[in-house]
């Protein structure tokens, strides 16, 4: 007990040797790779000054690529979560033919370049795809909308979310639930009262994850949006354009917005996940 | 006594175990079919769809060549270097407390919240003609930006914290007890990392590098930014994809394509090595 | 070795984990360091093993100090609580590690190694397992092999750091008496820390009883016992029956040292029988104070309970009691 306690908290002197090389080694490479690159384009936006910052982003162009990033972002990490509980749920409580195989292939998002997803996404879903054929007799218009920018973030999503919710669904193990049955609860009501409440925290990392990676996703979403201004135009496009334009203050302008948004979005993920953890715990 | 009370739920839940599993089973497999496997079979097919000879030959132009060259030099760069760094982190922040621990933590996960376009961009603005040390590169000779250094630099950044992230859960989860016990017994600082921290490790180790070196193989969006796209000098292999593709070459672009569609499924056997192994699923 | 502890503080942010501390423990000694969790004995076994570095004060091995030595340094062998070996090595590469991490010439030759380990697992009874890995071994079999970890480097001095806790009740048992027997065979001066009362009672030459980063008091296991210092060391030695408290001071006694009579007794204490628990040859009896003031504890052989009934009304009277100052807070 003791040993735990004096092991959490700060010594005088460490007897562990190294800190001070790999700290120093660390904080040199974080720098180096890192902060010093960002501090070049929080500079670059501010050189624009608060008007001229304001005046590169506040157009309607500049707006809607943020909205249509940010909200098809959104969109697939939200329809991530069902998908991503039915598969994971399934691969940790049944007997599924080839399990071994069907959960390497989860990770396919990680592996796969996301260029390779793009080009794959619109050959499957244009308007003369395999799918994308048959879904437009049907009246829906996948490749070149939101809802194809859509398709592949669920793509990129989905592993992020099917991993949170694994390991916790193993955890779980079957006892919560046999004890609400055994109390008289349907199994309706033992999944909506003990299970899905005991996932939140997982089901929030899952998500924040899941969110924090499609939000700035570029490869698999440049192919298939058709990039049409104000339309499926995203806001990474939209920082390339500029760039092609030698836009470079307003590239560096609309990058920094990006960054707050995803980094606000993080930190508020973080501490509801803190909080919901707490509880969890107590 | 159990037996009244529970009868009736467990009735209906026998019931409900008899089709349940088999409809959450068949709706698995149907996502994971139309998710995940039909788009690799999409690669396959397109990728062929001209015979096996077309395919051989796009994998062969000189362009293809180039652009593998520039995609391994690119993995065998920043690999050991976030390798290094993982590890180096690693031991700093999971087995030592020091004060803004929790702030270093919260900065090595940065770069996974910067969109890759971005991580590009950062080193545009740093190194780029407009950048602030543009005008001495250009004045020295030294090119980075739409050279291989510049490409080598962005996918540094985007797969940056790839092995620290393995590496600190599964340091931090161990202690500090067996390191503690070496040097009671007249380790080194050194034989203790190389006897008994490394062979800990070992597996989450080789996990973050099989993830780092498929990310790193896959950079699209950052190297995209720096690259200028110069064929056969700064074209990386998912770079080249897009270019075929684009010029409506769709059987070349599907064959370099599907060459990155194994190098994953290889990534995915490896990955599910390490965990048959280890006996962990890593998120 | 003997080995002493000069007025040793160890801070840990605003907790005082050590306040100055002395002990001296004598060369050949079996000593514990027996006290509740956060009391302090495992940061003063880490202080002496060098895994700690103190804040204040010296820790002396063999009249050398040895305050600002490296752990690998000192001479000493520590057996952590959960083990710490190493998983990926063998039990023969675990025992062998400590020598074969030696520099240079001081490493002994490969053959020397051999015959070493193979006698320290011998002297553990596991030279059977040389060739397992820690994960085929069970618990007691771990604790062993670390054991004969530490002993291969030739300590001066032995460190355990609750040695036992992590293990079941039987096997504990069974690895304190052989844990005795080792010592009396090897005479190496000896510290192992614990919140067993009885595991210190049972194999310890002195016992020193740690309360709030302080020694509360250090004796041989029959002094601690029967002639505790303090009430926190009468308390955390045993079940503790409070006969009387007035003046700051409180009489107290032990559950065996209680008698039980069926009529009044000068000095007796009335009380009604409310249970009676019967655990192997021993009666467990709670009597309710008829003044109101509590109920007391106490344990007879089973044979001479005499018949006695829950409801009935008797005496007890101390064989032996304790008079120790009403300190707060303990």
């Amino acid at each position: 007990m003791t040993s735990r306690l004096s092991s959490g908290r700060p010594a005088r002197r460490h007897i562990l040797p190294g800190l001070n090389l790999t700290l120093g080694y660390t904080l040199l490479y974080l720098s180096v790779i890192v902060l010093i690159p960002l501090a070049a384009l929080v500079l670059k936006a501010a050189g624009l000054g608060l008007d001229g910052f304001w005046a590169a982003i506040n157009t309607p162009r500049v707006w809607s690529a943020l909205r249509v990033s940010f909200l098809t972002a959104l969109a697939a990490s939200l329809v991530n979560l069902p998908i991503g509980l039915v598969i994971a749920w399934t691969l940790t409580r049944y007997r599924v033919p080839g399990r071994r195989l069907v959960d390497a292939l989860i990770d396919l998002p990680f592996a796969l370049p996301t260029a390779v997803a793009g080009i794959t996404l619109t050959t499957l879903l244009s308007p003369n795809g395999w799918l994308g054929a048959p879904l437009l007799e049907a009246g829906l218009r996948v490749a070149y909308t939101p809802l194809g920018i859509i398709v592949a973030l669920i793509f990129i999503g989905l592993p992020f979310v099917v991993r949170s919710l694994q390991p916790v669904l193993e955890d779980l193990g079957y006892e919560p639930e046999e004890a609400a049955l055994s109390l008289g609860a349907t199994p309706s009501q033992t999944f909506a009262r003990v299970i899905l409440p005991a996932l939140y925290p997982a089901l929030l990392s899952g998500f924040t994850l899941a969110l924090a990676r499609t939000i700035g996703e570029y490869g698999s979403v440049v192919f298939i949006s058709g990039n049409l201004p104000f339309k499926t135009e995203i806001a990474p496009l939209l920082i390339v354009g500029k760039l092609e334009q030698y836009d470079y203050a307003g590239a560096a302008a609309v990058a920094v917005a990006m960054l707050v948004i995803s980094v606000t979005l993080l930190l508020a993920a973080n501490s509801a996940q803190a909080r919901l953890g707490r509880r969890g715990q107590a | 006594m159990t037996t009244s009370k529970a009868s009736v739920p467990q009735l209906r839940r026998t019931r409900l175990q008899r089709w349940w599993p088999t409809f959450m089973v068949t709706l698995t497999l149907i996502l994971v079919g139309l998710l995940l496997v039909l788009p690799l079979l999409v690669v396959l097919i397109t990728a062929f769809r001209s015979g096996v000879g077309p395919y051989l030959q796009a994998l062969q132009t000189p362009d293809t060549l180039s652009a593998l060259r520039l995609s391994l030099l690119t993995v065998l760069i920043v690999v050991p270097l976030n390798t290094v760094f993982g590890v180096s982190a690693a031991w700093a922040t999971a087995k030592f407390d020091f004060p803004g621990r929790s702030l270093l933590l919260t900065l090595i996960d940065l770069p996974l919240a910067v969109s890759p376009v971005i991580s590009g961009l950062v080193y545009v603005l740093l190194f780029g003609r407009q950048g602030w040390l543009g005008p001495w590169l250009e004045a020295n000779d030294l090119k980075i930006i739409f050279a291989p250094a510049g490409i080598i630099l962005a996918t540094t950044f985007v797969t940056f914290s790839y092995v620290a992230r393995e590496l600190i859960p599964v340091m931090q989860a161990q202690g500090k007890d067996d390191e503690e016990a070496a040097l009671t017994l007249g380790a080194s600082g050194w034989q203790t990392f190389t006897r008994v921290t490394l062979p800990n490790i070992r597996w989450a180790l080789l996990y973050g590098v099989i993830m780092c070196n498929a990310r790193a193989l896959g950079e699209f969006g950052a190297v995209s930014v720096v690259s200028g796209k110069i064929r056969g000098l700064t074209n990386t292999l998912p770079l080249h994809v897009e270019i075929l593709y684009n010029e409506y070459q769709t059987v070349a672009a599907f064959a370099v394509a599907s060459l990155l569609a194994l190098f994953a499924l290889l990534t995915l056997g490896l990955k599910a090595l390490i965990e048959s192994r280890t006996g962990h699923s890593h998120p | 070795m003997s080995i002493q502890v000069q007025q040793v503080s160890k801070q840990f942010g605003t907790f005082a984990a050590l306040h100055d501390v002395t002990l001296d423990v004598p060369d050949g000694q079996l000593v514990a360091l027996l006290g509740p969790s956060g009391s302090g004995k495992t940061t003063l076994l880490r202080v002496i093993a060098g895994l700690e570095t103190p804040d204040a004060g010296r820790v002396l091995l063999g009249g050398q100090d040895i305050t600002h030595a490296g752990p690998g340094e000192r001479g000493i062998g520590f057996v952590f609580q959960h083990y710490a070996l190493f998983k990926h090595l063998s039990v023969f590469e675990n025992v062998a590690f400590g020598l074969k991490v030696k520099r240079g010439g001081q490493r002994p030759a490969p053959a020397i190694i051999r015959d070493k380990v193979m006698r320290l697992l011998e002297l553990v009874q596991l030279d059977w397992a040389a060739a397992r890995y820690p994960a085929q071994l069970s618990g007691g079999q771990r604790q062993r092999v670390a054991l004969a970890r530490a002993l291969a480097v030739e300590p001066q001095v032995l460190l355990l750091d609750e040695p036992f806790g992590a293990l079941d009740a039987s096997v504990r048992q069974e690895l304190r008496d052989w844990l005795r027997r080792l010592h009396d065979e090897i005479h190496l001066t000896s510290i192992f820390v614990t919140h067993d009362q009885a595991e210190a009672l049972e194999i310890a030459d002195r016992i020193v009883v740690f309360n709030a980063g302080q020694i509360e008091q250090e004796g041989t296991p029959e002094e601690v016992y029967d002639q505790p210092a303090t009430l926190f060391a009468y308390r955390f030695l045993g079940k503790a029956n409070v006969l009387a408290q007035a003046d700051g001071q409180v009489t107290l006694a032990r559950p065996h040292d209680l008698h039980l009579h069926l009529t009044s007794v000068a000095g007796g204490i009335p009380g009604q029988i409310t249970r009676i628990h019967v655990v192997g040859p021993e009666a467990r009896v709670d009597v309710a104070r008829s003044d109101g003031l509590g109920s007391l504890e106490v344990h007879v052989p089973k044979t001479q309970l005499g018949g006695v009934q829950v409801g009935q009304t008797v005496f007890l009277s101390a064989e032996r009691q304790v008079v120790l100052p009403d300190k707060a807070g303990t």
